[in-house]
Parts: C-alpha cells; structure tokens; sequence
C-alpha cells in the first residue's frame, strides 16, 4: 500500500520524521515513543519482511555503536549515548520504510526535484549501478585467491581479504576515471 | 598397474543458487595424464561453471559422494585443498588473480601456503618466472604489465604450486596475435594434463588432440579434434564454427 503512495510524498515524509527525531532531546524521553509507535503504525502497509529490516539495521548498527562510544568520552554521558542509539536506531528504520517501497531511481528523481545539486544525484545514481559491480568483482578475486588457497588459515585468509579491499580501492578509482572518460565522450559536462 | 586418468568426471550436474537454471547437466569425460583436451561451447554453455568444480570452487557445499577425481583422489571437503594444489586453475580476467603489489608475491603466494620459504621460495619463484619467459620480472608492479605479460605471471603463480592438471579458462581471449602466438607455444612445451575451455577454435586445433563440445549445459560431443571441427553441421549448431585451418584439410587425412 505505502509502495504506491506517490514518491514525493514519501521521501518527504521521511526526512521531516528524521529531522523531527534529530532535533528531540539529549536524553531517553516519552518523546520518542511518538515516532517510534509512527514508524511501527507504517510497517505493516509497507509490507517490509522482517529479515530484509534486522540485516540492514545489524550491518548499521556497527557505525550507530561506534559514533555513540565517542558520546561516552564526555561527562554524565549515558543520557545523550542513549538518545544516540534511540534517534540512530529510528532514523535508519525511517529510512528502511523509505527504501523497501519506493525504487531508487524515483527517489533520485525526487531528490533532483528537490533541488538536490545534479552533481551530487549523478554520484549517487552512479554508486547504485556500481556497487554491484565491485561485489562481483571482489567475488571473483576471493574465488581467484581459493584456488590457490591450500592451508587455510585466519592469518593469510586476513592477508588475503585486506589485499583484495586495497586492490578493490585501486580498482574502483581507475574504473571511475574510465566511466568518467566514457561519459565526456558521450558530451557530459 | 594401470595408471588413474588426470581428471575423471562423472555424472556431473549443477544448479545455481536459487533455483537457478541447470547450468552443467549429467557431464561425463576423463582426461589422461599428458593429453590436452579442449573444452568447447556457445556464451553460457556451461564452460567456466565446469572449470570451477575442478577446483572445488563450487558447487558451495561440496558432495559427500564425489563425481570428480582428481589424479585418483575423490574430491570431497576433506581433499579439496589437496586437489587445489595439484589443479591449477588460470581465470579468465587476469586481474582477478594479480592482487599483489609486485609480481614476487603473486608468484610466491601458493608456495608460501606449502611451507616454501627463504631462498628455496626465492629460486622456485625465479624458475617459474624463467618458465613464463618473465626471467626478471620479480620486482614489476603487476598493473604496469601488459596484457600478455599478467596472463604469464598469472600462469607463473599457477607453474609454481607444481599441478598435475593445468586448467585454463579463455586463455588467449584478450591476447593481440603475437601473444596468442607464444602463449600457445608456452602451453605447448608445459607437461601435465590440460583442460582448455577456450571460443579460440585454432588454438584448439594446435594445442588439443581432443574436444568436448558442451551446449546448454550438456556434453553434446566429443572426440579428437580435427574430426569434430571438421564437421560443418555439429560446429553450426552449437554456436560455433570450422576453424579456417581445417577449410581445405580432409577430416581424415
């Protein structure tokens, strides 16, 4: 049902329910459970499985923990680590909704109408059709690397994966300098 | 005593995740130690899913009841890193298997894991290098190499685990003629059996006695290989072609 609702309205629903958690207090409050009950209300009409929203938010919940440790390195600091992991944790949940029923490229779409500067729509136009891209080729690396693989080992599978992350950095930038020479033939300015 | 085929598969079938369409179905062949057999086929025929069980890169779980042997040895999880030292497999795209920064520790990366090391790691990594025609080269970043150049110290890295199977996927697909022309002729001089999935129809001619046709994921044809390029209809219908050196030879003479 929130799939079909215009994608307009959806992206801008989101980011006023992100703005509207950001700015709540520095501390676990009653407050809260105003977006979160929202949030809850909605997932059932986006009809989003649970295991597309608990593996997303686990892979996130890395970088939320992360940035909420460094609250703690302040004085009487638990109140505002807690309103980080509150407002991180509802803020993503607002973004799963966001993506699960809208396609990307509407999203694009709508953010170029909101005024988004064309450079920064086009990066992110670019990162969605080449993230697959390097998956397949990292993917092909550790299959190159296996076949040569014959004591494994954590200390070489390490090597191995930091190897592959350093060549896949190489790799990106010289296939970004050949998209971009692709796309200057073609007249992009 | 007789001596065991180089490879031996048997009733080899394979179905990609999830659900996937059947992409090697029933595959049947040996290959003697020594022989070289190309293996044959349309885009998506099923040539590059086969090469990557011999391996045991796949399928993802592998079987208890093995249909591969290697040398003999049945390939199952307990023998699969046995069988990859004595399968040396070369990929398509060389750049999946250069990820070192020089080609010392490409080369030097399989031995490495067998317990080579100090001056013996050296020699071995200088010899397979020497094999390649690339006497020098240990010190090269690999991405300043040409083309020609990867393909040979990728085979260098394979030389230099010592396989008793080399397994070569396309290996002259992005070489300009002259590098064709001495890749073939490095194949050529390698011992061991060779197993060559390749669209370079004359490089089958030279290189193979026998062919493996596969089409659709199914072993369609096989037999040596003037015989079975020669013939027109079978070439066609299987998205390839004669290979123009056999244009004007009789299929039997």
């Amino acid at each position: 049902m929130l799939h079909r609702a215009p994608p307009g309205l959806k992206l801008g629903s989101a980011l006023v329910i992100v703005i509207a958690i950001v700015l709540m207090p520095r501390r676990p409050d009653a407050l809260y459970l105003l977006p979160a009950a929202l949030l809850l209300g909605l997932w059932p009409l986006a009809r989003m499985p649970l295991g597309f929203a608990v593996r997303r938010m686990l892979v996130a919940e890395f970088f939320i923990l992360g940035m909420a440790l460094l609250t703690l390195l302040a004085p009487e600091a638990l109140p505002v680590f807690l309103a980080a992991l509150i407002k991180s944790n509802l803020s993503i949940f607002a973004m799963l909704l966001l993506i699960w029923t809208t396609p990307f490229q509407s999203i694009l779409q709508q953010l170029r109408r909101l005024g988004l500067p064309a450079v920064m729509v086009t990066t992110l136009a670019l990162m969605y059709r080449y993230l697959p891209v390097l998956a397949e080729e990292s993917s092909r690396m550790q299959r190159a690397r296996a076949s040569r693989t014959f004591a494994p080992g954590r200390r070489l599978a390490w090597h191995s994966l930091t190897t592959i992350i350093g060549q896949l950095f190489v790799r990106a930038a010289d296939r970004a300098e050949r998209i971009y020479l692709a796309m200057c033939a073609r007249g992009w300015k | 005593m007789e001596m065991n085929p180089a490879v031996e598969i048997s009733n080899l079938s394979y179905r990609y995740p999830p659900r996937g369409r059947l992409a090697l179905d029933g595959i049947s062949f040996a290959v003697a130690p020594d022989e070289c057999v190309a293996v044959l086929g349309p885009n998506g025929a099923g040539k590059s899913t086969l090469l990557l069980h011999l391996n045991g890169l796949l399928p993802e779980k592998l079987p208890e009841n093995p249909n591969l042997r290697i040398d003999g040895i049945p390939l199952t999880p307990e023998t699969v890193h046995t069988v990859r030292q004595k399968v040396g497999l070369l990929f398509q795209d060389p750049d999946d298997q250069l990820i070192s920064a020089t080609v010392f520790e490409d080369v030097a990366f399989g031995p490495r894991q067998l317990g080579v090391d100090g001056p013996v790691l050296r020699s071995l990594v200088e010899h397979s290098l020497k094999l390649v025609g690339l006497g020098g080269f240990e010190d090269r970043e690999p991405h300043r190499l040409s083309q020609g150049e990867k393909r040979r110290v990728c085979l260098a890295g394979v030389l230099a685990c010592r396989p008793s199977v080399l397994v070569l996927d396309e290996p002259t697909s992005d070489l300009d003629p002259r590098g064709r022309r001495d890749f073939k002729q490095l194949l050529r001089n390698l011992p061991g059996a060779k197993i060559v999935a390749t669209h370079d129809l004359e490089l089958a001619v030279d290189l193979c006695s026998r062919v493996v046709i596969l089409d659709e994921g199914r072993l369609v044809a096989q037999g040596p290989t003037v015989a079975l390029l020669s013939d027109e209809a079978l070439m066609l219908a299987h998205g390839l072609e004669k290979p123009h050196s056999l244009l004007h030879r009789h299929p039997h003479g």
